[in-house]
């Protein structure tokens, strides 16, 4: 009985399926040779493996290779390894399936008894994370972007819905055309994952900005030798508190606790050259007298009025501005007319003014009369995140008849358009008459007072310092006004 | 009076699209029917489309439509609480010419919109009231009758570059957020016989672009503008064994992890526990999710021990929870 061997013959079918290695031969089934042991099966995304113990070899009958038999209803397919292996990955399969696996050991034309499991391949469970970094937008004439994204699967796609406008080269955008160009950052399914939910960022594709044509017409470097006032054949210094003629304007209408003196108006003498304004706590060694009592501080104002007066253009000055609480520096211009034309309605435009307890933070304003008659202004402020009193920084203003902008180093802190006012003239513009306005420049460093705010009683001196202001016409518009 | 219909609507507008139940005719006041804007202001960045965010401009239709431009696009979104986000929004003209070196705005927590989320931000900001304690701090909307209607309300400042684009910035600072949206453009589910008006369970801003800080109603209907319900959710809580069975005299320790809207991690989010049924007391009752977004707790049962112990785990504050299920066995 012991040689009665039951027999079977196993046809192995030819199947060919996405490349697995098909069988074609038949063995016969031997019940002495060992068992394929701890046989498992692990679904993924269709695909299933196949782990086992390897099989030991007998005196009589040494294990070769195994047999590998997937089936699913009357799909079948046959593996055939070597012996060294232990697992075996069958691919192509479709997910949500159950399979059975049937492995064996070979020894040369037998086979031994089967070991069957079964598992089912299904799709990625795991979430897909997507970032897409929003690209800048970018000018018609400028070299590829690149784009930053990454995907929990490492596998990322852009694309552009706006073919048009851009196109992707690389995982870069490559700007084609005028308009609003959209990217589209997908994740695909794979490694494990599912697909992301897609990610889209706009950018604007414009045209590079016109150069404008600036003429200097005027300047003052303030290169004047050290202790020296301001060429007078600009600048006039305001003084007193304000209270006499022909100001007659005590606290300069905003309850300042200064009092001007000529003499706190001076070049520093330095390379660079600049204009220094100081303002410093009165001690016992002066006794001017304010509108409140005793003044607190003196300081310094100067003006281009009556000496020189600007229309329209781009004006601009390069400032160190004065440390400290209660500080108040300004480079501003008030209409010429102001004489004949009493502010608001002369205009005034405010294209910097400091609080000293903001230090990084610049104001732009414009004020007029409004068409009740009464005063209005207009005006932004910008946090530029850095010390504005510790260097020197740029503050300019773009003047059109109806347009007027504010800059800081280049940037745009306030822009207003006279629409906004909704005036049918405003003072910055044509008058009814259609003549053109002109105004005059002002630094000053007052202290205290509405806009100031309290000083801190422990400051006892502080200076505005310009290195320079300079005019020009934008594109052939702007001139100046000598008296 | 037509300021109040107005305002009524917005707000009933806003509650009922979070709900999911759309309102298409409006019960008074007659309607007019918008007019191209003036001045066009998109949002960019993140941009609204399809897959990340709910149109509700169907809603508006001919309906509370007529209070803005006739380009109004009404959008719900979501945003993680308590993350910091910058939006981005570009300004143009009719004819589509940005609106460049220009001062504008961003209203936030518009009022009388209900919006209940509490910010700090980096812009500049243009706010009329004084019941908050600096200016980069925005309070919440209240709603309806409540004698501080549209107290919160606070305009955002920034200057378009270029491009015409402004970016501004917020931090939110509310502890719990929504629920988890099912999807991004998918609207918000909330548990029958939980109004929305529920703190814990709405947590939108309403939010607009404008060139005016404050828009009249005749300055909003020249605006085509895009109109965003943002709204703030916690993290998705998902248990790692849903289910499973458990030698009783065992402990076992559950994991659940904690994923924000783009799935990664949540770090850093207190979750609390809750255990019903079978086994002993939890030995905590809260915990902070690790930087792999994941909390856990252990659960025992002494021998002998048959049937089924329920862990449940809470964003802290939220109304509801993820489930754990053990069952202990001999």
């Amino acid at each position: 009985m012991r040689n009665i061997l039951r027999l079977v013959t196993v046809a192995a079918l030819c199947v060919g399926f996405l490349g697995i290695t098909s069988a074609t031969n038949a063995a016969t089934v031997n019940a002495s040779i060992s068992k394929v042991k701890s046989v498992s099966a692990i679904g993924a995304d269709k695909k299933v493996t196949i782990k086992w113990v390897k099989s030991s070899s007998s005196a009589k009958f040494k294990v070769s290779g195994y047999q590998i038999t997937a089936t699913k209803g009357s799909w079948k397919s046959v593996k055939k390894v070597s012996a060294t292996l232990s697992t075996h990955t069958f691919t192509g399969l479709t997910n949500n399936a159950t399979y059975k696996f049937v492995i064996a050991a070979l020894s040369g034309k037998y086979i031994s008894v089967g070991t069957s499991v079964t598992a089912t391949p299904k799709a990625s469970t795991k979430p897909n994370s997507l970032s897409f970094g929003q690209p800048a937008d970018m000018y018609l004439s400028d070299e590829d972007q690149v784009l930053y994204g990454s995907a929990a699967n490492s596998t990322i796609v852009f694309t552009s819905l706006t073919p048009v406008q851009c196109s992707i080269i690389d995982n870069k955008v490559h700007p084609l055309a005028l308009g609003d160009c959209v990217i589209r950052a997908s994740s695909p399914a794979g490694g494990g994952y599912l697909a992301a939910t897609p990610i889209d960022r706009l950018l604007t594709i414009a045209n590079p900005i016109d150069p404008i044509t600036r003429t200097l017409l005027w300047a003052d470097e303030f290169s004047g030798a050290a202790g020296t006032q301001p060429d007078s054949s600009k600048w006039t210094a305001d003084t007193t508190d304000g209270c006499g003629a022909p100001y007659n304007n005590c606290g300069w209408g905003n309850s300042e606790r200064q009092y001007y003196l000529a003499s706190k108006n001076s070049h520093d003498g330095s390379v660079q050259g600049n204009l220094n304004i100081s303002a410093t706590r009165q001690t016992g060694s002066t006794n001017y007298n304010c509108y409140f009592g005793r003044c607190e501080w003196l300081s310094g104002k100067i003006t281009t009025y009556n000496k020189v007066g600007f229309t329209y253009g781009y004006l601009e000055s390069r400032i160190k501005l004065s440390p400290g609480t209660g500080a108040w520096p300004a480079f501003w211009m008030l209409g010429n007319n102001i004489a004949t034309v009493p502010w608001p309605a002369c205009g005034e435009l405010d294209i910097m003014e400091f609080k000293g307890h903001s230090p990084q933070i610049t104001y732009g304003t414009v004020h007029y009369r409004n068409s009740g008659g009464s005063h209005s202004y207009m005006g932004s402020t910008k946090n530029v995140g850095v010390d504005l009193t510790e260097d020197y920084h740029r503050y300019g203003m773009m003047w059109k008849p109806d347009e007027i902008s504010f800059y800081i180093d280049d940037a745009p802190v306030y822009s207003v358009q006279k629409s906004e006012t909704g005036l049918a003239y405003w003072p910055f513009g044509k008058n009814a008459q259609g003549a053109d306005p002109s105004f005059y420049i002002i630094f000053n460093l007052a202290m205290g007072g509405h806009f100031g705010g309290s000083i801190d009683p422990e400051l006892n001196s502080t200076s505005l310092n310009v290195d320079w202001v300079r005019y020009y016409s934008v594109d052939g518009v702007g001139k100046v006004n000598p008296r | 009076m037509k300021t109040n219909t107005r305002r009524t609507l917005v707000g009933a507008a806003t509650a009922v699209a979070l709900l999911g139940a759309i309102s298409i005719q409006p019960a008074y006041a007659a309607y007019t029917a918008p007019v191209a804007g003036t001045n066009v202001m998109r949002m960019t960045s993140p941009l609204p489309g399809a897959t990340n965010s709910v149109n509700l401009t169907p809603d508006a239709k001919g309906n509370w439509d007529q209070y803005y431009g006739k380009g109004l696009n009404a959008r719900v979104m979501y945003a993680d609480v308590r993350s910091e986000i910058t939006l981005e929004f570009k300004y143009s003209n009719a004819a589509g010419a940005p609106l460049t070196s220009r001062t504008v705005y961003l209203i936030v927590n518009k009022k009388y919109s209900c919006s209940k989320t509490t910010f700090s931000t980096t812009n500049l900001t243009d706010y009329p009231g004084s019941n908050r304690p600096n200016t980069s701090s925005i309070v919440r909307d209240w709603c309806g009758d409540q004698p501080q209607m549209g107290a919160g309300e606070t305009a955002l400042k920034a200057t378009t570059d270029a491009f015409g684009k402004a970016r501004f910035n917020l931090k939110n600072y509310n502890i719990t957020g929504e629920m988890f949206p099912s999807a991004l453009n998918k609207l918000n589910k909330y548990s029958k016989g939980i109004p929305c008006g529920d703190d814990t369970m709405c947590l939108q801003t309403t939010i607009a672009p404008s060139l005016y800080a404050h828009p009249t109603e005749a300055q909003e209907r020249g605006e085509d503008k895009d109109l965003i319900f943002l709204a703030f959710v916690n993290p998705k809580v998902s248990a790692t064994v849903k289910t499973q069975k458990v030698k009783a005299g065992t402990t076992k320790t559950l994991t659940f992890k904690l994923t924000k809207l783009d799935n990664s991690v949540a770090a850093g989010t207190t979750v609390t526990f809750e255990s019903f049924g079978e086994g002993n007391d939890l030995e905590e009752w809260s915990e902070v999710s690790n930087a792999k977004g994941e909390v856990t707790i252990k659960v025992t049962a002494p021998k002998g021990t048959l049937g089924l112990q329920v862990v449940r785990a809470k964003v802290y504050g939220a109304p509801m929870g993820t489930d754990s299920k053990v069952y202990w066995v001999k």
